[in-house]
This record gives structure tokens, sequence and C-alpha cells, in this order.
């Protein structure tokens, strides 16, 4: 059966009871209506008469006026008794909010302010054009953007953006963290969020719009108690008031239900006004203005209840992720024209040398370097400083070890340098930018190095994650060529688990000989493992590790000059930084490529030609600037 | 034969010999009751504050001297007992005032004529079976006689569930706007509260609010929305896979107060016993009403008028209390779910009479290139569209709008790569060629709706395409997996055929468990000979090496498919290294110069199928 057919059935008078009066319609006959009207009047009537009745004798008055006073004391006795609670709740239900006004001056970030992800700032353009109410886009049927979901991982300027949108929409902007909407007693919770958007609708009406925020939604957001979270990875959702789930369910219903715009058509005033259109007018009303745009933030996007995320609530998911190579380089432009430095920091490099990093990342890192040059005696900062404030940031506090055993310190210089000659052999489009035997934070010596080019790992082909693999055993293999295989240290720890997830990608990828059409997907982020690999992929990740250790230590013994010197240099320095390597690796013919950056599928060198590395005078932090 | 008139009930009963026994005739202790005496007695002892008074006032009225000296301790005595009623009334008042300000339902309440909703049936698109319940509920709700002399009762409770976006609190807008009745809405966070009686106290108050707009009105609609977080089955919520896990995290104490789980418990009791309407015959006016049948008029009272109507809504159905759930309580469940392929292209066509467009949108067009969406889902698209053609400096939107808005919307922001290499941009492009030579090598009832190398949310590239018209019985064909496969492996048959066999890549991870999961759904389904229920280790490492076998030789003939059409897929990738982007009239294009035709959107695989005259034109970018 059609839609059509199905309507036409449905008309009334199809059936012989449909033309007979139903309850409804009895109760909608002129005298229940009257009855009804009489009902709702009956007050304000007899309050009327009695009022005027007074006005008209001067004895009923000088009657009415005690009656009055009396019922006006025991009111005020009521009213006390009623404040006392409300001013409990209100107590309890303030929210704890950040209020920025358009026009204070309090905002500041706009849109200028967000670099580095081009097609984020277009969308939010475009977003806080129409909720300032575009005429044509409302007219044309469309209607402004209700919710807003900004997730991505920490620090990559979920709130920045938030705030950017507020002030250049220049409307009202709440601010608040979404743990703070738990409270301690079962009903507070959902009660702030109510105030929250009456707060948020008030303003709206006189500016035309307001914007909440809602950060780390995740906190009240979560799939609540129930069948729901079988998968047993979110924490456990328990909590007798309102802590965890229980509470938080009731705030999460609450936000569902203020999102949808239900709760600000109803009560008299909206009848009121349907009553006008209606009889007055005789036109339909027009949809209530719904200008509140929440914006919500998280980094957990999967534990929170799909019914947030359903269109109607929040109906845009931006995702914010760590921007690429030029947006890094925007946003570190954008930083140094903040802080203070000299020639040598170029935001090129700079960018090509923290892959992976998100704005909070490069913004700390630059503040850190600041604080290094401030305790070396000066106000700006240089590259050397950034080239040491990077390590600690990323690895940890930098504590040499005072009293190393001398073979100890040569095995671990061996296994260094053994990685490093292994880049210039297998991985000649890195660069290295340090190596070093110096302990910092749990690792005991470490090589630095990364790609030239910004490369995504989707994209590499065969060879070239069997050279990555080479590099990884590198160190391994170092250490029993040149050591004795009785020499091996447990080093090699972090390094082979993250050459074995990166063999087990491949044998799942199908790789090698055995597609493994029976492994079970899972990848153990703790182990760096794939978990369920079938038998045949098992044996064909072990074949290819062993393969190419050998490989990797045939390349070594014939590069067995250049690993030797190094080892001196290193046994001798410690560490090496970029300019040190690199003009290490020219006296053997290994040359470093430069920085790059491609556009349209053509490589362009991004070191601007007067600027180079090795033209800094200072030196650099530790020794070596007599080689 | 026998005559149904001629049947004689008693006949087969078997006679029972009712026995006396001597005993029988002495007086109970409850005979003994109902004695003259007993009953003053018990008349006396129940009104004996009654009596006192009446004497007094009368003994008062005959004598003036006692009148004087009563009127002396009455005057001594009322205003003394005035103050002390006085501080009794303020703490009852106190703690009266508190449960009412606590026990505030947070109703919105919708009066009939005032229409503020304004949603009504016509607004209600793309299920009509939904409809036509929604149509029969509502009818008898207003109250058919006939129906309730025929011995029918309206519904009493009605359950929406489904996954969110469906439509739920809009079918039950619209219910309301249609039988004109009060609304009650109430989320059902808005009953938790924090002190242990209060919930229930709400949820008494709403329903008396309804049972008296129902006596003014006929009828009345509650609508408790999340209607699992008042409903959910005790414990269920602490029921856990990961024992290591502590339970128990929260270090907040349990103090006072009833806590959650109780004051949830009398929710739901509460809510339990008004929707099966018992409240309604206890109480002072049911006690007096049923005096006044039963002495004056002498017959049975009539049965109090049920119409209030509970609709509940939840997506979470398996969370709900078991006793919400049975009849008398939420009576009728309807799972409203995602709407059909005909459904969709109903609510298309409801939305885009009110958005402006151009002819190019044609409904049925969308509403196949958009399966499993629900209204919700169509409604932002379309509005996400049009932002699309504003800032494109149109202010009516095309089918090329749609296309861009939808993978937005699926896969996330759209972030072109801009420092790719060529090899690696030319790798892209292999692997998403192959893919859309497979689909119209293997899966000719396809339509490819789009091919991309531009990065759009964790993709970076993807071919999306479905099938020209929905039909739900090709999923259990071999034949149809087995293609699935072969299109799924086509990625990586293509880096090794355009690129070579140095340059496969690890963009083939989502892909492989695709293919994973799929030779899994077979082998559970038997499909490889031996079923391996058993866990036999030869028959489990027989479906293993079938399983093997099948994804290799899917690759190897891809591989060989792929060798085939080299021209195509040169030519392809060439195209969308060239453009980056194909859609689907672009691809259609493309694949009719190799004589690989595309499929027409219908709305069903019958013969009399209905075609579409025109397909959309896209503009070129």
């Amino acid at each position: 059966m059609s839609l059509k057919e199905i309507e036409t059935t449905q008309t009334p008078g199809q059936f012989h009871w449909q033309n007979e009066e139903s309850d409804v319609d009895r109760h909608n006959r002129p005298a229940a209506r009257a009855r009804r009207m009489a009902k709702r009047l009956i007050i304000p009537v007899i309050v009327i008469s009695i009022l005027m009745a007074a006005l008209l004798s001067a004895e009923f008055m000088a009657w009415l006026i005690p009656i009055v006073l009396t019922v006006g004391q025991v009111l005020l006795l009521v009213s006390a008794f009623m404040l006392q609670f409300v001013f409990i709740f209100w107590f309890l239900a303030r929210t704890r909010t950040y209020t920025i006004m358009p026009d204070t001056g309090a905002e500041g970030i706009n849109f200028d302010d967000y670099r580095g992800q081009p097609e984020i700032l277009e969308q939010a353009q475009q977003i806080v054009t129409l909720l300032r109410g575009v005429k044509a886009f409302e007219g044309a049927g469309g209607e402004p953007l209700t919710g807003l979901l900004l997730e991505g991982p920490p620090g990559t300027g979920k709130t920045w953006l938030a705030q950017a949108i507020s002030t250049e929409a220049g409307v009202p902007f709440y601010y608040m963290d979404a743990s703070g909407l738990q409270a301690m007693f079962i009903g507070v919770g959902p009660m702030k969020v109510m105030g929250l958007f009456r707060k948020a609708r008030k303003m709206a009406k006189r500016y035309g719009a307001s914007v909440i925020f809602l950060d780390e939604i995740d906190a009240v957001g979560s799939r609540g108690g129930g069948v729901a979270q079988v998968g047993g990875s979110e924490e456990p959702q328990d909590g007798m008031f309102g802590g965890g789930g229980s509470g938080g369910m009731g705030v999460l219903s609450t936000l569902l239900v203020e999102m949808d715009g239900f709760s600000q058509e109803h009560g008299w005033r909206a009848s009121l006004r349907a009553f006008w259109y209606k009889k007055i007018l005789r036109r339909k009303p027009p949809k209530p203005e719904r200008r509140v745009l929440v914006i919500g933030a998280t980094n957990r996007i999967g534990a929170l209840d799909p019914a947030l995320l359903r269109p109607g609530r929040f109906d845009k998911k931006i995702r914010v992720d760590v921007p690429d190579m030029e947006g890094r380089r925007e946003i570190l432009e954008y930083y140094l024209e903040k802080y203070a430095h000299d020639e040598t920091l170029n935001p090129n490099i700079l960018a090509s040398e923290t892959p992976g990093y998100s704005p909070a990342d490069l913004k700390y890192l630059l503040n850190e370097a600041l604080r290094y040059a401030f305790f070396e005696g000066r106000t700006v900062i240089g590259y050397k400083d950034f080239m040491r404030a990077q390590p600690e940031h990323e690895m940890g506090l930098r504590s040499p070890i005072k009293h190393m055993a001398p073979e100890a310190k040569r095995r671990l210089a061996y296994y260094q340098a053994g990685k490093a000659v292994a880049i210039r052999l297998f991985l000649p489009h890195h660069r290295i930018s340090r190596i070093t035997i110096v302990r910092q934070g749990l690792k005991f010596g470490h090589v630095w190095h990364y790609s030239a080019q910004e490369s995504y790992q989707g994209l590499q082909t065969k060879p070239e994650l069997l050279n990555r693999v080479r590099v990884g055993i590198a160190g391994k293999a170092a250490e029993i060529e040149f050591c004795g295989t009785h020499n091996q240290s447990v080093l090699v720890g972090e390094d082979l688990s993250k050459v074995v997830g990166l063999l087990g990608a491949m044998a799942d990828a199908g790789m090698f000989e055995t597609m493994g059409a029976t492994a079970t997907l899972g990848f153990d982020m703790t182990r760096g493992v794939y978990r369920r690999q079938t038998p045949e992929q098992q044996h064909a990740v072990e074949a290819v590790y062993q393969r190419t250790l050998k490989e990797t230590r045939k390349a070594l013994r014939e590069h067995r000059d250049v690993v030797d010197a190094l080892v001196e240099l290193l046994m001798v320095h410690e560490e090496l930084l970029a300019d040190e390597v690199r003009e290490f690796f020219d006296q053997y013919g290994l040359f470093t490529p430069d920085p790059t950056i491609i556009r349209d599928g053509e490589e362009y060198n991004i070191l601007p030609p007067s600027t180079s590395l090795d033209k800094d005078p200072d030196g650099l932090p530790i020794g070596l600037s007599g080689d | 034969m026998s005559n149904l008139t001629n049947y004689d009930p008693n006949k087969n009963k078997p006679r029972v010999q009712r026995r006396r026994y001597e005993w029988e005739s002495e007086t109970t202790l409850v005979d003994e009751r109902k004695k003259l005496k007993n009953r003053i007695l018990s008349f006396v002892m129940d009104n004996k504050l009654r009596l006192i008074l009446l004497t007094i006032i009368i003994v008062a009225l005959l004598d003036a001297e006692i009148m004087r000296g009563l009127l002396d301790f009455l005057g001594f005595a009322i205003p003394f007992l005035g103050r002390i009623a006085f501080y009794f009334i303020f703490i009852i008042g106190q703690f009266g005032l508190m449960f009412w300000f606590l026990g505030r339902a947070r109703t919105y309440t919708i009066w009939p004529g005032a229409d503020s909703q304004g949603v009504s049936f016509k607004d209600y698109r793309g299920q009509p079976e939904l409809l036509e319940q929604a149509r029969q509920i509502v009818t008898l709700l207003r109250g058919v006689r006939a129906f309730e002399q025929a011995g029918g009762e309206p519904l009493n409770g009605l359950l929406l569930e489904g996954p969110p976006g469906t439509g739920k609190t809009w079918l039950a807008k619209a219910i309301s706007t249609e039988a004109g009745v009060p609304f009650f809405y109430i989320d059902g966070s808005g009953m938790q509260s924090m002190f242990f009686g209060i919930a229930p106290l709400k949820v008494m108050n709403l329903y008396r609010k309804a049972r008296n707009a129902a006596k003014e009105y006929g009828a009345a609609i509650i609508f408790i929305d999340e209607v699992d977080s008042v409903g959910s089955r005790g414990g269920v919520a602490q029921k856990r896979e990961n024992f290591e896990e502590p339970l128990v995290k929260s270090s907040r104490l349990p103090i006072m107060f009833g806590g959650m789980n109780g004051a949830n418990v009398g929710l739901l009791s509460t809510l339990l016993v008004e929707m099966s309407g018992f409240s309604q015959e206890h109480g002072y006016w049911a006690r007096k009403r049923a005096w006044w049948y039963k002495n004056i008029l002498r017959r049975k009272p009539p049965k109090p008028k049920k119409r209030v109507l509970t609709i509940g809504a939840t997506n979470r159905i398996q969370a709900l209390d078991a006793a919400l759930l049975r009849p008398g309580r939420f009576d009728k469940k309807i799972r409203v779910d995602a709407p059909d392929l005909e459904g969709r292209r109903d609510i298309f066509e409801y939305y885009l009479t009110k958005m402006s467009h151009d002819d190019s949108m044609d409904p049925l067009v969308l509403a196949v290139e958009t399966p499993f969406y629900t209204p919700a889902d169509i409604k932002y698209l379309l509005n996400e569209a049009l932002r699309y053609a504003l800032f494109d400096g149109r202010t009516y939107m095309t089918y090329r709008d749609f296309k861009l808005a939808q993978p937005e919307h699926e896969a996330g922001l759209r972030t072109p790569i801009k420092n790719l290499t060529r090899e690696a941009k030319y790798r892209l492009a292999a692997h998403e060629a192959a893919h859309a030579i497979a689909i119209r090598l293997y899966n000719p009832d396809y339509r490819i709706s789009r091919i991309t190398i531009i990065q759009q949310g964790f993709a970076l590239g993807h071919v999306s395409s479905m099938p020209a018209t929905e039909n739900f019985m090709r999923l259990t064909n071999y034949e149809w997996l087995h293609n699935r496969l072969r299109v799924a492996v086509a990625g990586k048959a293509g880096e090794m055929e355009f690129g070579g066999p140095e340059e496969q890549t690890l963009g083939v991870g989502g892909d492989f468990a695709n293919i994973r999961y799929v030779l899994n759904q077979m082998a559970n389904a038997g499909m490889f000979g031996p079923l391996g229920a058993t866990g036999e280790p030869e028959t489990i490492k027989e479906i293993r090496e079938m399983m093997e076998e099948t994804f290799l030789m899917a690759l190897d003939e891809v591989r060989i498919a792929l060798r085939l059409h080299r021209e195509m897929g040169d030519h392809l990738i060439e195209l969308l290294l060239e453009k980056e982007e194909l859609l689907a009239d672009e691809v259609e294009a493309f694949f009719d110069q190799y004589g690989l035709h595309t499929p027409k959107p219908q709305l069903s695989s019958g013969s009399n199928a209905e075609k579409v005259a025109h397909m959309p034109a896209a503009s070129a970018r």
C-alpha cells in the first residue's frame, strides 16, 4: 500500500462511527468552553468586584483594610519560608560560568588569532555569519546552527576557536566547564543547566544571539549506565549522588531537552502569543528564534551519548586535529610576533621539526625556550634555546649520568651511532636534529630524526616501511655487530616494540605472503602489537624481522668506519646537534636533505638562502664549536 | 455435526456433593460483632469525640451558668490554643512549602488551541505504518462511543523506542496537536530529585494535573521524554563485563537523603501505580463517590474514565524495567526506526517544499544516496547544503551543494592535503580508481556517487557507492558477499597493478578489516563447507585455509581484471589526479565510455518500477 492510499483510507467518514461526536468534541461544545472560561475567570472577577466595592464604599474599605493587612502578613511569612529554599537552591545551582559580554573589551581573541587550520576557520566564519542571522538564508528555509561539537586531542585549540567564534559574532559568551554541572545533590545539576540556558536565552533576546560553551562535555554527556555500555571501556557509572553516572544522566537529559528547544515554547506567554497570531492575525506564528549556539568540546567523542550527537542537538561535529606543517608554520609565525627572538629562529624550520605538535605544545615550547634564554642572560629566543626546550618537553628533564662505566657508555654510543648511520643509509630523506647519550627523562640516549617533508603513514610504500623497520632495529644490530652478541642490552625495548607494531600492521595489510584472513583486529596500544595474528602472520613477521636484522648488520659492517668515528665523537661530546651531525656525515658523502615543502607535487626548499643553521655565532650549548 | 445451540455447558461438569458440618451453624466471632449491642458500642467508640462535644453543647444550651463558665474557659483557652496551632502550622507549613517547592514537576504544558507546536500529522512523513497507528490511537483517545460500548478501552500507555533522531518527539507532538487535548511534556530527568520521596510526589502531581485537565477537555497526554532515566531496571547500570576495574571509584559517600537508587525505585513504582490508574480509586472523594453509588443509587459505580495517555520515548528500551513494559502500563510499543527508501523520498519532498532549491534536487535520487538516514539527518543535511549554497553566492541549493555537505556530515571536515608528493598522490588515486572500477565490474547494480582523493575526516580518499534500489534479499547471497570482498580488496589490487608490488601501502587497513569481517560472517554462515561449531582442530584449520584461499583468490581475480582494464584504469587515475573529485554524473559519463553503464535509481526492482526521468546535472567545479 502506498502512502497515498493509506491517506485516503484514513479520511474521516469512512466508518460509521467516525461521524459521531467524541468525548473530546463534547468537551469542546460551547457550554463546556464557557464553563472552562468561567472557572478560569472566577478569581479575577471576585477580586475585581471586591476592589470596585471597596472603591465605591468607604465603609467597606474600612472593613477590608485590616483583612488585607492580615492576609498580607501571612503572605509575607509564607514568602519568607519560600525564600529560604529559593536561596538554598540558588546557592547550589549557581553555575561556575564565565561570561564574556560583547563590547566590553574582555574578549580579544578573534579570527585573526586563529591560525593553522584554514578549513576549520572557514567553517567557523560561516557559522558565525549565519548565527548573526542572515535574512536570505532563513528566507530560503535554512536554520542557524544550534549545536557545534568540537572534538579532537587536547591542546588543539578548541576553546580558542570557541572564543574566537563568540568574539566575531559579537554576542554574549558563556563558558562553562561541564564538570561544574555535576552537583552533589540529584536535581541540582539539571537545575544548573536550565539556569544557564535561561540566562543565555535572555541574552539572546537582547543581543540577537548568544553562545554557550561547554568544555569537556564528556563529563556530563557520557553514555549513562545501563546496557548501552557493555564494552566496559568507560569508567564505572556509579555514585549515589549525582556523581558519575546517575546525576550526570539527569544533567544529560536536561541538556538534551534544552538543546532541542522544547522548553522555550511553553508557558502563558507562548500561549498568549499563539492566541494572538491565531485569532487576531489569523496566520501561523513565526518560529521562535533559537539563536543560542551551544558549542561543546571533548576529546573523547566515543564516550558521548549518541542522543547528544544526533542532528537537532549537536548538529555539526568538527574534528580539530593537530595542524599540518603549513599550519604549524602559521601558528609559529603568530606566536613569534609576540615573543622576542633573533633571526636564527626560522618558523619554517621549527615547523618541520615539530611534527604532530598541537598549538598549545608550540606555545609552551616557545615559552620554555624563552625561559632558557632568560637564564642564560639573554632576552630573546634563539634556535638553540628551542632545541634545548624541545627534548625536555618530549621526554622529560635532562639528567646526565655522571658515573657511567666506560664500557656501558661506549655501548650506548654504539647503539645511538648505529641508529644514526642507519638513518642516513636507509632513510636518506630524513634529517637528524640530535644524537645524544645524555640521559633525558627515561631515555638513556636518543637519535632525533624526522622526515624533511611531511609524510603520511597511510601512503608509505612497502620498501619505505621496511626501511623504517631497519632503522628501528639498527641500534640492536650495532650492539651485536660491534660489541658482540653477548653484549646486547635491553635498551632496545621501546624501539623493538615500535618495530613489532609496524611489522604487525604490514602483515595485516597483506604485505607479506599471507593475507591473514582470520586475524582478529585489535590494536593493543599499550603493547604495540596486534593481539590475534594468525600463525602464518606471526611466522612472516618473524622471518621479515630476521632478514632485516641481517641486512642492517651487513650495512653497518660495511660502514664500520663511519660508526666508529661517530662513536668516538659521541664519547667526547656526548651530544651532537643538527649542524654537527650534518657536517660529520657530509665527510662520508652521506648528505642531509634540506627541509622541503611540497606544493602541487613540486618540492620547494623552505630554507631561505641567507639563513643557514651553521652560522650561529654563539656556538652550541655543549662544546664542539672547534670542529 | 453438533449444533452449537444444543450445547449444554453443564453437561460434563462433575456434580460436587456439598457436605454439611455440624459446627457450621455456630455463630462466628464476626457474626457476634454484628449483634445490635456491639454495633451501638462500635458506633459510640467511632464517634466519641463528636458525642462528647454534642453533649457539652446541649448541656450548655440548657443551662446558662454552665454556658457562662464555658465561654470564660474558651476565652482563656482559644488564644492559647491558637498560638500553639500557629507554631504547629509554622513548622508544618515550612515542610509543606518545601515539599511543594521541591515537588514542582518541570512540565511544559501545551493547551489545545494554543497550537504553538504546529506539528500535525501532515508534517509526519516517511513512515506511513507508524502514522496510521498514531491516527488510530488519537481517534480512540478522543473517545469513540462505539469502541467503548464494544468493550474497548483507549490506550493507556504508548512507548516510542528507537535510535535517536528518528522523530519520536516529533510524533508525540503531532499526536498532541491532532488529538486537541492538553499535552504535558516532562523530561525523565526532571522527575529526579534531591530528597527521598519528592520524586514520587512529582509524579503524583503531574498525574493529578493531567487528570484534572482530562476532566475538562475529555482527555490528556503526558509525554515522558527519555523515560529510561526514571524507568531503568535497578542494578543494570552496575553490571559490567570488565571485572578487573574496581566497581566503585567515586569517593562520595551515600550519606542521608535516600540516594539515587532508593529515590529511583520510589519514582518508578509511583509511575507504575499512576499509570495503571489505581490511584484514581482511592482518597476522600473516591470514598464519598462509592458511598453515594452504593447507598443512595444502589448500583455499581461506573468505571472511572482513564483518558490519560502516557507516551514514553526512549532509545534504550533494554534498560527499562520489565514492569513498565507489561500491558496496563506501556501497553503499546512502537519502534520508530530510520525510514526506508520510499519514506526518505517522502521526507525529502516535505523538506524541499520548505527550502529553496533548483530542479537538480530530485527527492528519489537523494533518497537513494542516503541509506539509513534518519529524518533529523536529512533535515540537517539539507540545511548544510543550503549553507554551502549561500556561501557560494546563491540562495537556493543544488545537487552539488548536497554532495558537498553529505561527506562532511558522514566523514568529517574536508581538509585537502597540500603537501602530498606526486607519487603518494598517484598511489592514492590508483587505490580509489581500482575500488571504483571493481564496483562497476562486480556490483553493477550499484551507483557510485563520488570518487575523491581529497582528505575528509580520517579518510585520505574514498569512493561512496550505494545500491540503485533498496533490496534486502541480496544480503543473504553468497555471490553478493563475494563481490563485496572483491570490491574491498580492489584498493590493494590497484596499488599493486598500477604502481607495482612495491607500492603497497598501509592505507588498506579499513578495507582489510571489512574483508575479515565479511569472511568471518561467511564462515559463520557455513559458506565454506564445514560449520566448525564443534571446534574440532582439523575442521577449524580447514575453514581457516578456505578463508585464506578465498581472500587470495579475490585479490588475484581483481588484479587480473584490473590488468585487463588497464587502459580504463590509467584513464581514471589521470582524471582523478587532474580533478581530485568526481561526482555521480562525471563518474557515470566516464564509465559510459567503456560500456559500463550505471543503473538509474528506482523505488523497487519490480517490473513496473518507477524510473527517474532525468538525472541531475552537476556544474563543473
